[in-house]
């Protein structure tokens, strides 16, 4: 995809790549696990304890293996990682959700309620066992059951889990089993960075385990500018460059063709609490600045979606969301993560955000699609026709052409004030409240074959 | 401006060199190293507290004000009497096992530290076994624990089990917070929950204090 901005320049991408490679032939990076050592020591890189220094011939070598794009297949749907469009996906790991002002723990039913939601979206293309851990699933079954019934209530291409070795291993048989696969792609593995500069082991584990059956890996890096990364943003693109290139070497060492993903959804730290700041101005630039990193390195790239530290779905959480989530699209990012209905800064969801970020998701891709100007949209034979002082509602072009050119949304409100009103004075909150209702009861589930229930049923009974 | 005024600014700009000259040349003035204690540096530390409460100064700017602080305090303190430095108490801190999470563990520490508290930090990934070791080691007032993932949290309930079994729980306070933790979590396992740094500096005082 091209690059479209130019809010980072060509010779700043130059001069963060130079940094970088400073950064991992003189620093090092951490890999917190004895058997990453070995693999780095055959390949000729200084190891010194668990620090690993990769030169900038080892960095060549491994992004030369690289695939541009791969498929990614799921039970009734696919994606294209690395093509033309940017990929929509869920949201991970919330806290707690919340509806209608009110907030509360995350369950099993909710876990079903978000799956529907993603399953019957338009703008949803892969689903997340991630999306929330079900608290009231005994323990040790909570990440299966999350994914099973994923595949119970869903058709899209589905992430796996890396939390533990275990829980990759898991994930990896149910997902290949489901799918009655062995080359495709059917699973994707978040490798997260312990920034600064380090790996640690779990998921280290959990990359040997997607190498191991050949499933796409996804790096991702969320510092915090001041306090894991340098403050200053450029500062945090070379540490965190560093660690993604560091990952994504060991990746091809590993597994030479290994398909993987360039991520970064580090935003901004608001030095009044030490807290993320997700919802900001830095985390458009780093997102653009991902997209020209990883188009420079012949990576797929994936960064945010529409992140707020809002706590409600309030005018604060909308600005802080089209800040986030206009520059994936119009900068070309590959895989957008945590697209929709994130609050208080990744650790909670909030339904009604959810169904207006869709919308927001609708409008970025308006808008990344540009303007489309050839004799049909210039319509000057058309004007010639209607003239001065004549209108255009009647005719077959503005019928023709309206849904094409205009992205509009029952959520939004657009009719007059009075009338507005007279419907009850709804909010675009209310109205996402109900259009969830309406989907919800709507839902259909997938077919599934004999086979697929049955080999579900084990992880779905707890 | 008196030098005390002058200590209390530079620290509360995070002038190490300037505190450390400043407070020389008070000693070298013949000021009483408790004056100087009381009325400079934590004057200025005092003062850096209530800006950050108010949301004026930024955490950076809190951290480097108290390494001004530690600057003049290494002057004065071989002049200081015992009783001068009042020891708010001893706290261990960790991140429980399984949770790698330590922004919010580092930054209640260093608050805890610039409230006068002694902070062990024992770090992430923390088996209960060496939480039980440091207790034995260091005698502290509190453990404070953080986890950041709803699936370390039970972590937090297994260490205050084996403090428990060790016979300890009695000699010390436990002090829990973190993302996905609250007040309920914290009843249930015998902890006491704080939402935040301040808060956290807050609850440690009163338990030292009861
Ligand atoms: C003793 O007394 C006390 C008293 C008060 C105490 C206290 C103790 N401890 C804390 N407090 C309180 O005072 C502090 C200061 O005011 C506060 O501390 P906080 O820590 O809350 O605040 C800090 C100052 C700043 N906050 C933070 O540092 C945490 C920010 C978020 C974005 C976050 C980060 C940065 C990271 N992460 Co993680 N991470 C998230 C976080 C989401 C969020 N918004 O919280 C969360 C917690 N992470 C999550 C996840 C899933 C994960 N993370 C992981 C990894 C990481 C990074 C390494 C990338 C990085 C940590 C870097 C580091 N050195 O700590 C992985 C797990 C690793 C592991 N085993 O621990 C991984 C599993 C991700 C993955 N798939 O790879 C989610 C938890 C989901 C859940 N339901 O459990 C998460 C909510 C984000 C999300 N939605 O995905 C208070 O909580």
């Amino acid at each position: 995809m091209e690059f479209r901005s130019t809010i980072i320049k060509k010779q700043d991408v130059e001069r963060i790549h130079e940094a970088t490679l400073k950064i991992l032939e003189d620093v090092g990076v951490d890999f917190l696990y004895d058997e990453v050592l070995e693999v780095f020591k055959k390949h000729g890189a200084k190891v010194e304890g668990h620090r690993v220094f990769i030169s900038e011939a080892l960095l060549n070598q491994a992004l030369k293996t690289v695939p541009t794009s791969f498929v990614w297949k799921g039970p009734k749907s696919e994606v294209t990682i690395g093509g033309e469009r940017t990929v929509v996906a869920p949201l991970s790991g919330v806290i707690e959700v919340s509806e209608k002002g009110e907030k509360r723990r995350v369950n099993s039913e909710d876990f079903i309620k978000l799956t529907k939601l993603h399953e019957s979206s338009k703008v949803m293309d892969v689903h997340n066992p991630n999306i929330m851990v079900p608290l009231d699933i005994p323990e040790d079954k909570q990440r299966n059951y999350a994914l099973a019934t994923t595949l119970k209530l869903g058709t899209k291409p589905v992430i796996g889990f890396t939390t533990t070795k275990k829980d990759a291993v898991d994930s990896l048989y149910i997902l290949k089993k489901f799918h009655e696969t062995e080359d495709d792609c059917v699973a994707l593995g978040i490798i997260s960075t312990l920034s600064p500069l380090a790996y640690d082991k779990v998921m280290l584990e959990s990359l040997f385990e997607f190498a191991k059956e050949k499933q796409p890996l996804m790096f991702a890096t969320c510092s915090l500018p001041g306090a894991t990364s340098p403050v200053t943003i450029a500062g945090t693109l070379a540490t965190n460059n560093a660690e993604q290139l560091a990952g994504i070497v060991l990746s091809q060492l590993v597994c030479p063709g290994l398909p993987v993903i360039y991520g970064n959804t580090t935003g901004s730290c608001d030095m009044r609490y030490a807290t993320p700041a997700i919802g900001a101005a830095e985390t458009a630039l780093i997102t653009y600045a991902t997209a020209a990193l990883a188009q420079y390195y012949g990576v797929p790239s994936r960064s945010g979606g529409s992140l707020a530290d809002s706590k409600i779905p309030d005018i604060q959480a909308g600005i802080e969301g089209s800040f986030t989530l206009i520059p994936p699209f119009i900068s070309g990012i590959h895989m957008v993560l945590h697209s929709c209905g994130i609050l208080d800064s990744f650790n909670l969801l909030s339904y009604e955000k959810y169904i207006i970020d869709e919308h927001l998701v609708a409008m970025c891709k308006r808008l990344a699609e540009g303007i489309n100007v050839n004799d049909e949209t210039l319509a000057v034979d058309l004007i010639k026709q209607v003239g001065p002082k004549g209108q255009y509602l009647e005719e077959m072009h503005t019928a023709m052409y309206y849904r094409k050119e205009h992205c509009t949304s029952k959520l939004f409100v657009k009719e007059g004030l009075e009338v507005w009103e007279k419907k009850g004075a709804k909010s675009a909150v209310d109205r996402a409240y109900e259009e969830m209702q309406k989907r919800l009861s709507k839902y259909k589930a997938p077919e599934l074959t004999k086979e697929q229930e049955e080999f579900l049923k084990p992880y779905l009974t707890v | 401006m008196s030098i005390y005024q002058d200590i209390a600014e530079n620290l509360m700009e995070g002038q190490t060199a300037q505190v450390r000259e400043l407070t020389q040349k008070a000693v070298d003035e013949g000021k009483p190293a408790v004056e100087i204690l009381n009325n400079a540096l934590l004057a200025g530390m005092n003062e850096v507290g209530e800006l950050f409460k108010e949301g004026e100064m930024f955490v950076p700017e809190v951290l480097i004000a108290a390494k001004a602080m530690n600057s003049g305090m290494e002057i004065i303190k071989p002049l200081l009497n015992d009783g001068d430095i009042k020891k708010a108490g001893t706290v261990i801190m960790a991140t429980v096992k399984g949770d790698l999470h330590d922004i919010g563990l580092n930054l209640v520490s260093m608050m805890l530290e610039g409230a006068g508290f002694e902070v062990i930090n024992l770090g992430i990934d923390t088996e209960p076994e060496k939480i039980i070791e440091a207790i034995k080691q260091y005698n502290p007032d509190i453990i404070g624990m953080s986890a950041m993932l709803t699936t370390t949290m039970k972590a937090m309930k297994e260490a205050v089990q084996a403090i428990k079994e060790a016979g300890l729980y009695d000699k010390v306070k436990v002090m829990v917070g973190g993302a996905p933790v609250n007040d309920e979590f914290a009843q249930q396992i015998g902890a006491h929950y704080s939402s935040d740094a301040n808060e956290a500096v807050e609850v440690a005082t009163r338990l030292v204090s009861a």
